[in-house]
């Protein structure tokens, strides 16, 4: 099953749902995330390495090969985001699907540069609309992201610690 | 800076504001609590106060939607400090303002949190720890292409196509009486023309053919013959001309193996 799992990954140019695998695969999808979790686990030493977001998964490589890769495909370093941008990708990536006012209220500021920035620059995407009134769009973090900072899943960013309830509590 | 020197009110004595920008009021107003080293409460608000206001006012020009912003706090701040100050008096609406001030001390917390995971990631992208996913997705399966080197029965049934497409008439004229050939008939007549000539031209033995039905004919002769190992096939380049040519080698055995003949004349 991991075998054929990792085959299956291995192939795969997008990134693909657990259900997808799943029906691949011929198996339940409760199978497959534990399978998932093994290979992941056994891979946390090897040069290849699982994303996940949601329920799709995507390979990409260890992030402390980020530099020897560079240099193999001559690729350049990145452009350094702005404060504001990596403040609303903070934001946005702890409290996905998030709309725009919800950053700004966060924020204290108007966004809607810094959201057409990250949108562009593809580490955001529109997440659908929210059901309240005027139907705002909503925010979410794509896998692109996960791969400019090197984490594999919204689980490595450090905890928020944040009373965050204490208002809906009143 | 003109500005300033032409007579801007004295700023609060011991402290002065830096003059970098800001990336919002909040983001200035924690940068004031932080360098006093105050924790966030509505105390350490009221003590930045008079700080917030002087950089305010000697802030630099920035849009009315981001100045207002800074101005909401402003007023939000000027309102604590002057809850702080004055005696407190018991009014009905006091536990509701107070509030606000909480509120605002939250909202503080919380976008604290937020500079400091914006920290973390400027942390990952200063050391370069990107991760990348596969630059080439695997090949798509693609239609068998016509193949490149040697000659083989593909590239003829390719040519046969083009071949055939040329030669429909673009409208059906009176024609004889159809004649129909057999293979065996076709493949008696290369054979005939291979002992007389080195080679024959492919092209050539099809444009004797007066009917789509002699070109299919004469075709499968090519194919059978070669098949049987009684011919070589040749082209030199893609596309380019295509030569038959007698095998030396079994070339005796033609005329001894007169089943072969008769096969032929049972296929057609």
């Amino acid at each position: 099953m991991k075998t054929l799992l990792e085959a299956l990954l291995f192939v795969a140019a997008e990134p693909v749902s657990v259900s997808e695998l799943a029906q691949a695969l011929e198996r339940e999808e409760g199978e497959v995330v534990a399978a998932l979790e093994e290979w992941a686990a056994e891979q946390a030493s090897r040069g290849i390495r699982l994303l996940r977001l949601g329920h799709r998964v995507q390979l990409a490589s260890a992030p402390e090969a980020a530099p020897y890769i560079e240099r193999f495909l001559g690729l350049h370093r990145p452009a350094r985001l702005s404060a504001a941008a990596l403040e609303t990708l903070a934001i946005i990536a702890y409290r996905q699907p998030i709309t725009r006012s919800a950053i700004e209220a966060l924020r204290g500021v108007d966004c809607s540069g810094t959201l057409h920035t990250l949108l562009n620059l593809g580490l955001i995407e529109e997440r659908g609309r929210a059901p309240i009134p005027g139907r705002p769009i909503l925010y979410g973090t794509t896998f692109d992201f996960l791969r400019h900072f090197g984490l594999q899943s919204l689980e490595d960013l450090p905890p928020l610690n944040i009373p965050e309830t204490l208002p809906e509590e009143g | 800076m003109e500005r300033l020197k032409a007579g801007e009110p004295a700023l609060p004595t011991g402290y002065i504001v830096e003059t970098q920008e800001f990336r919002g009021p909040l983001d200035l107003l924690l940068s004031l609590i932080e360098k006093e080293e105050l924790d966030i409460t509505r105390i350490a608000l009221a003590q930045v106060t008079d700080q917030y206001l002087a950089y305010l006012s000697r802030m630099p020009r920035r849009d009315p939607a981001e100045l207002s912003a800074f101005l909401w706090v402003a007023a939000r701040l000027l309102w604590i400090k002057s809850r702080a100050l004055l005696p407190r008096l018991p009014l009905a609406a006091e536990e509701q303002e107070e509030e606000e001030a909480e509120d605002l001390v939250r909202r503080l917390q919380e976008y604290r949190r937020y500079r400091q995971v914006a920290a973390f990631l400027e942390g990952r992208l200063k050391a370069g720890w990107r991760a990348f996913g596969r630059v080439a997705p695997p090949p798509l399966p693609v239609s068998r292409s016509v193949e490149l080197e040697g000659v083989s029965l593909e590239t003829l049934l390719a040519a046969l196509e083009c071949r055939l497409a040329e030669l429909t008439p673009k409208e059906e004229q009176a024609r004889p009486a159809v004649v129909h050939v057999t293979l065996a008939e076709k493949a008696r007549l290369i054979h005939e023309r291979l002992r007389l000539f080195s080679e024959v031209s492919f092209q050539e033995l099809l444009a004797e053919s007066s009917s789509r039905e002699e070109v299919v004919v004469t075709f499968w002769a090519v194919l059978e013959l070669f098949k049987r190992c009684w011919i070589l096939i040749e082209q030199e380049e893609l596309f380019g001309p295509i030569f038959i040519r007698r095998r030396n080698d079994t070339a005796s055995a033609w005329e001894s193996r007169t089943e072969w003949w008769s096969e032929l004349e049972d296929l057609a």
